[in-house]
């Protein structure tokens, strides 16, 4: 494996083993005696590289995998077969040098103490990571003013908003300032400016200290704006890896045409937008997908036959691009 | 050296702080902890032997089995710690325990950290409710400058040991069962009859005491009473705390084991 890479995979694969029982109450008492276990695989074997100071989205419905080979980079679950090397370690071995140079941060998941202010437990994460008193200061001070939480430090982690929590649990993986981040959903549940300041984060974070970074979300906003290369998962397998935008122009041959009535239509109509995928925003509103060499065309028909007051074009928002991959994952072959 | 000290210090405060936040919560488990078990104590044994005045059971006055029982009450208050340990098995169900694989540090000793804090905490109370009743009654003989007083503190050092290896393993038993509250329910009930909390050791068969020498328990709750309210050196009860260390010892290495076993089945599940 070489130096180059901050993250090297080679048939990283993993395998979980689950039960699954009858419902009801006379399901519960089978599952006394007898449970049918089965093996399900969550990752099939997968391939990654990630240069040092890349950032890679990792995309993927619920239950692509994505998650666990996050865990699996971080040291924290084992994986079933191949291996991985993150920052030049092997993750498993949970070495601490290996600790020392990755951070995890996962949306869903609070790892400061709740019911302690912040500031205590950055205290707590000083010692362990070992940073002198005036390196520490310094970084919370920078991190905590580009996150605008600096006057939250004092209060119980418990008593702030999901954001806010967000921007502390941030602070608390990057303090030690690690080469590797892992991002698993970390707007998950924000609202737009806070999504927007954690980008707006990340970025800065990414150019001031070059760090690598992997990113999974459910918020094609947050791939968009920080992920210039992108790896797509469909159950468990590796279906894309390249450029963000080969992946948009190789799925988005077509426009998004929006027409807006001077009244209200009938349905009806639906027969003549037949193959365009209609979809209705109001009685008076719909947007088209369009192929773009019938954009002219088109846009003359509809000018022409129908009572339209304004219309718009613009490119296919790549969230309905990967909607459709998740749709249909041939769409890729 | 001095750094991994800092970092145990810094992890003992933050559970002190953490127990501190709710401080009506906190002022009253205080309160609680050092007056209500003594204070029960008591009124239970006084009961017990006011109506059969002068007579013993298996040797022991009304005021022995009172001082018996109130020694053992605050020795239990320094081993049973109300403390994060107690909430491995869930952290390891719930995923909870990933914060801890990140860290560059182990979950144990982290834990343990926090264990020492809430001992702190516990401690402290426990003291109060000595020093309170040291001050009004004179249940509670003590000799501290025989050598059975001394014995009887690092008993109950090592006891603590012994009971915070024991339920950090016990929670370890997530990584494979779901659901271990039963567990926990049988160890203790087991444990606080084996160790002599209700009867005193020596009030059981022979057998039974022979077979206890060799178990921890005694020496977490009977041998401790016994030897801190005695004038006279005890010193058949003193191997006890080379048998507790041994236990200690052992649960120590189980736990790594098991340790070790658990985290190669852990999946992070709720994360």
């Amino acid at each position: 494996m070489s130096d180059d890479f901050a993250i090297e995979c080679r048939g990283l694969a993993k395998k979980f083993r689950t039960y699954s029982r009858q419902e009801g109450l006379w399901g519960s008492v089978r599952a006394l005696f007898r449970r049918e276990y089965r093996d399900v695989a969550a990752l099939a074997p997968f391939d990654l590289e990630v240069r040092r100071g890349e950032i890679v989205g990792l995309l993927g419905a619920n239950g692509a995998g994505k998650t666990t080979c996050m865990k699996m980079l971080a040291g924290i679950i084992v994986p079933t077969a191949g291996e991985a090397r993150v920052g030049g370690h092997i993750p498993e071995r949970r070495e601490n040098a290996f600790k020392r140079k990755i951070a995890l941060v996962m949306g869903q998941k609070a790892q400061l103490w709740w019911d302690l202010p912040a500031i205590d437990s950055y205290r707590l994460l000083k010692e362990i990571y070992e940073i002198p008193e005036t390196e520490f200061r310094a970084r919370l001070d920078q991190l905590a003013g580009l996150l605008q939480v600096s006057k939250l430090l004092g209060i119980q982690i418990r008593r702030l908003s999901l954001g806010e929590r967000m921007k502390m649990e941030i602070i608390a993986c990057l303090l030690h300032r690690p080469e590797v981040v892992l991002l698993d959903e970390p707007t998950i549940g924000l609202d737009i400016n806070a999504q927007e300041t954690i980008r707006e984060f990340f970025r800065q974070y990414q150019r001031d200290f070059g760090a690598t970074i992997l990113l999974t979300s459910h918020y094609m906003a947050d791939v968009e704006a920080l992920c210039p290369r992108v790896v797509l998962l469909v159950e468990g397998a590796k279906r894309y890896d390249g450029p963000i935008r080969v992946l948009a122009d190789r799925l988005g041959h077509k426009k998004r045409l929006t027409l807006r009535f001077d009244r209200e239509m009938p349905r009806g109509n639906d027969g003549l937008f037949a193959g365009l995928d209609p979809e209705w925003k109001s009685a008076n509103e719909v947007e088209l997908s369009v192929p773009r060499e019938r954009l002219k065309e088109l846009c003359a028909r509809f000018l022409r036959e129908l009572p339209v007051q304004d219309f718009q074009t613009s490119e296919v928002p790549f969230e309905k691009v990967v909607g459709s991959i998740m749709e249909n994952p041939d769409l890729l072959t | 050296m001095t750094h991994v000290f800092a970092t145990w210090w810094a992890a003992v405060r933050i559970e002190i702080g953490r127990l501190m936040e709710y401080r009506w919560n906190f002022l009253f488990r205080m309160a609680v902890v050092s007056l209500v078990p003594l204070v029960v104590k008591i009124y239970l044994w006084s009961a017990v032997f006011a109506s059969t005045a002068g007579a013993q059971i298996g040797g022991y006055t009304g005021d022995s089995m009172l001082a018996y029982q109130l020694w053992g009450a605050v020795f239990i208050l320094f081993v049973e710690v109300r403390t994060t340990v107690d909430n491995v098995s869930t952290d390891i169900r719930h995923g909870r325990i990933t914060r801890y694989l990140l860290f560059p540090i182990s979950m144990f000793e982290i834990t343990t950290c926090q264990y020492v804090g809430s001992l702190l905490v516990q401690g402290a109370g426990a003291l109060v409710g000595v020093a309170a009743v040291l001050a009004f009654t004179n249940a509670m003989p003590v000799y501290p400058l025989s050598s059975n007083f001394w014995i009887a503190l690092a008993m109950v050092g090592l006891a603590s040991v012994f009971w915070y290896l024991t339920h950090f393993v016990v929670g370890l038993l997530a990584f494979w069962l779901e659901e271990l509250w039963t567990f926990f329910v049988l160890f203790q009930v087991a444990a606080r009859f084996l160790a002599g909390n209700p009867i005193p050791i020596d009030l059981f068969p022979a057998w039974f005491r022979t077979a206890s020498l060799y178990l921890p328990f005694q020496w977490i709750f009977y041998a401790p009473a016994r030897l801190v309210m005695s004038p006279e050196p005890m010193p058949e009860l003193w191997q006890g705390v080379p048998i507790l260390a041994a236990w200690c010892l052992a649960m120590f290495l189980v736990m790594r084991f098991v340790w070790r076993r658990g985290l190669k089945m852990y999946t992070a599940a709720g994360i």
